[in-house]
């Protein structure tokens, strides 16, 4: 799993740290699980979730997620994992 | 407003069509499931309505607002009809039941007022039953019943989250490094943010073997607002980071060593052949030669 630079809504820049891919069912979009740390030195961080789509050279890239009941399906798995439900 | 009495409306249209269609359940001779399977879907949304209603209405009834206080005063005449006729029917229930308050659910008579004779399976009719209210007669009434369903309601809600989900099957069995160890980290993490814990529902999902692969030198423009699951101090991130990268370097590591396992048998089953071969080999040489020593010996004696 690697670190990643990223920049958010409000051009703030941050980085970025891949946790985990999963697929929700009936959907063949991966699902990156990743956690957003402060590039200052407070103690904020966030776990994230977005798409993860491949380009045409094989690289990957982050899409957000629009659909709500999507992204609630994706916390429910977010605090499965956490719980080792897998 | 306008929407409001479209809901209003439309809760009182559910309620008579509830009566409506109990009432022809209650009346019938044998059993009909068209209007069971009515009544239960009428009963599903006006469940959704009464939340609304409890929210809603019962704020703007308490303001006291004289358009609304018409608009219910009009629709309570009607309903008060139809309540009456359930209340007649319970008492005429009331006189089938014995003395000790027991039921017999077999005994099928005619009653005294006159009402069509009870189906003989009514006591199922009954559980129905008991899901109406007592007659409204005024928006005090209408406040008060909806505030006992408020009653009724919260402790409902607080047992649906109080049940545990059932856990999925797990499809790989992963033995973490010190499982318990693991265990209390995740349970202090998935502690970390409490709308987290709103979600009891069962996660069905499927974890997928990708190396992520971005573009080096990039940088990745993400909505944070939007794909925020929770926050977390950066300590807790780093022990999550180092929870998934441990368990995938150990994996790593387990398909590393069976590898160098097999090959080394394939390395020890090579050696003990080629002993085999060379001895033997050997040992075929000296046959040879002491055949071939015996036979010129032989010769030169001769």
């Amino acid at each position: 799993m690697q670190n990643f630079n990223v920049v958010n809504e409000n051009s703030e820049f941050k980085m970025g740290s891949a946790i985990s891919v999963f697929k929700l069912p009936n959907d063949e979009r991966k699902i990156l699980l990743f956690s957003v740390e402060e590039l200052d030195d407070s103690d904020d961080a966030s776990l994230q979730v977005a798409y993860l789509n491949t380009d045409e050279e094989g690289y990957d890239y982050l899409v957000p997620i629009d659909n709500s009941d999507t992204f609630k399906k994706a916390m429910m798995v977010v605090k499965d994992i956490m719980r080792g439900g897998k | 407003m306008e929407k409001l009495k479209e809901e209003y409306d439309r809760y009182f249209e559910l309620l008579k069509a509830r009566e409506f269609f109990l009432n022809i359940l209650l009346t019938a001779k044998v059993e009909n499931k068209e209007y069971k399977e009515k009544v239960k879907k009428v009963e599903e949304e006006l469940a959704h309505y009464d939340t609304v209603l409890i929210e809603k209405f019962g704020k703007y009834l308490k303001t006291g607002d004289q358009e609304l206080k018409d608009f219910f005063s009009s629709k309570v005449t009607t309903l008060k009809v139809g309540y009456t006729r359930v209340n007649v029917r319970k008492k005429a229930k009331e006189e089938h039941t014995s003395t000790n308050g027991s039921v017999d659910p077999n005994v099928s008579v005619e009653s005294s007022n006159g009402l069509p004779p009870l189906p003989p399976d009514w006591k199922e009719y009954r559980k129905v039953d008991q899901n109406y209210e007592p007659m409204i007669d005024s928006h005090d009434a209408f406040i008060q019943l909806m505030e006992r369903k408020k009653v009724q309601i919260i402790p409902l809600v607080e047992v649906s989250f109080s049940r545990r989900p059932q856990r999925i099957k797990k499809k790989i069995k992963v033995k973490t490094v010190k499982k318990e160890e693991l265990s209390k980290k995740r349970k202090k993490l998935a502690n970390l943010d409490k709308n987290l814990l709103l979600f009891h529902e069962k996660a069905s999902y499927q974890i997928v073997g990708h190396d992520v692969n971005f573009r080096d030198n990039t940088c990745h423009k993400i909505n944070e607002k939007h794909g925020r699951v929770c926050g977390i101090p950066k300590s807790s991130a780093r022990e999550i980071k180092n929870l998934f990268v441990n368990e995938e370097e150990r994996k790593e590591l387990k398909n590393q060593i069976s590898e160098v396992k097999v090959r080394k048998r394939a390395l020890k089953g090579t050696n003990k052949g080629y002993v085999m071969m060379g001895m033997l080999t050997t040992g075929i040489v000296i046959i040879i030669a002491a055949t071939i020593f015996m036979i010129i010996n032989n010769a030169l004696n001769h």
